[in-house]
């Protein structure tokens, strides 16, 4: 700091006047704090109804825009051919004890204690002497009931 | 708790209010209206924020609220400067003591600064505060707040040259 820079802070310091903080200071801070919290209050009660409005007008409009593009059934995706659809299905049973294994769906040979009963529409099973092998049905392997019939 | 409020607010204003006056009026290159308009809306925002910076430095706060204020301000048409090629006329010698006479042609020349520089050289050797403070306190880097007090010293010194040594 040279002589020159000295000399401008002692003379910034050096110019300080004792002023008082008057009453009119202090009447006139007060108005100044009065007048900002009205504003304050002012714009949070504009904000707060501009936001209730939106929201009405939101609530009004939305439902409309969804009717009016609401689909008559479920669509494809497109590119997914029309066998691929899902079906619903069966709900799965729910383990309910803890540490039981999960059901798994396998495809496995399984006796299925019901005669063969075959559809009128499918070709008579040619005669065999021998006993009817096991048919191979997918079934749903639960270790907890017995296997659901059809 | 608000009169609590209130009177710990009134205790720091009354305390503090010939600094930040003279802070706020070599901010505004002496004029003295001005000054005390900035000062009032800078010590409306403490109040709002006294709960929170009470404890900590509420001095600080209104220096930066003052220092932005000012700087900000210059900006503004109604509060516009002209700088001007010669300076105002000075005040007579004989009606004027020696440290009116220097603080008039302090803040005469002051008043030349753009605000910006104004607000750098007032913080840098008024508030004696280092660089990076400066620079905090006017929200820019730390070169910005370095240029700008280069350069309002170097104006000073050229326009103080011009008319009369400071001393």
């Amino acid at each position: 700091m040279d002589h020159f820079e000295q000399e401008l802070a002692r003379v910034m310091r050096d110019s300080q006047e004792d002023t008082l903080y008057e009453d009119r200071h202090r009447d006139r801070l007060h108005a100044g704090v009065r007048a900002r919290r009205r504003a304050r209050a002012a714009w949070t009660a504009t904000g707060s109804v501009l936001t209730v409005a939106g929201l009405g007008v939101g609530l009004m409009v939305l439902p409309s825009a969804f009717a009016q593009d609401d689909p008559t059934g479920p669509q494809r995706r497109p590119g997914t051919p029309a066998e691929s659809v899902p079906t619903p299905s069966a709900p799965r049973p729910v383990p309910t004890a803890p540490q039981a294994p999960m059901p798994t769906c396998t495809s496995t040979t399984r006796s299925v204690p019901t005669p063969y009963r075959p559809s009128p529409s499918e070709p008579p099973m040619p005669t065999r002497t021998s006993p009817p092998k096991p048919v191979p049905t997918p079934t749903c392997a639960s270790t907890t009931g017995p296997l659901p019939m059809p | 708790m608000g009169q609590l409020r209130a009177d710990e607010f009134d205790r720091f204003v009354a305390a503090r209010w010939s600094a930040l006056l003279h802070l706020a009026r070599l901010f505004t290159g002496g004029d003295r209206h001005r000054a005390e308009d900035l000062l009032q809306e800078a010590l409306v925002k403490l109040w709002f924020a006294w709960p929170k910076v009470a404890e900590q430095a509420p001095e600080a706060y209104v220096r930066r609220v003052l220092a932005r204020a000012a700087a900000r301000s210059a900006r503004r048409r109604w509060w516009g400067e002209h700088p001007v090629d010669q300076l105002p006329d000075p005040p007579e010698v004989a009606d004027e003591t020696a440290a009116v006479d220097e603080q008039t042609r302090l803040e005469a020349v002051l008043a030349l600064l753009p605000a910006r520089q104004r607000a750098a050289v007032v913080l840098r050797y008024y508030q004696d505060l280092p660089e990076r403070d400066v620079a905090e306190v006017l929200g820019c880097p730390v070169g910005t707040a370095r240029s700008l007090t280069t350069r309002g010293v170097a104006r000073l010194r050229q326009l103080l040259a011009e008319a009369e040594p400071v001393e």
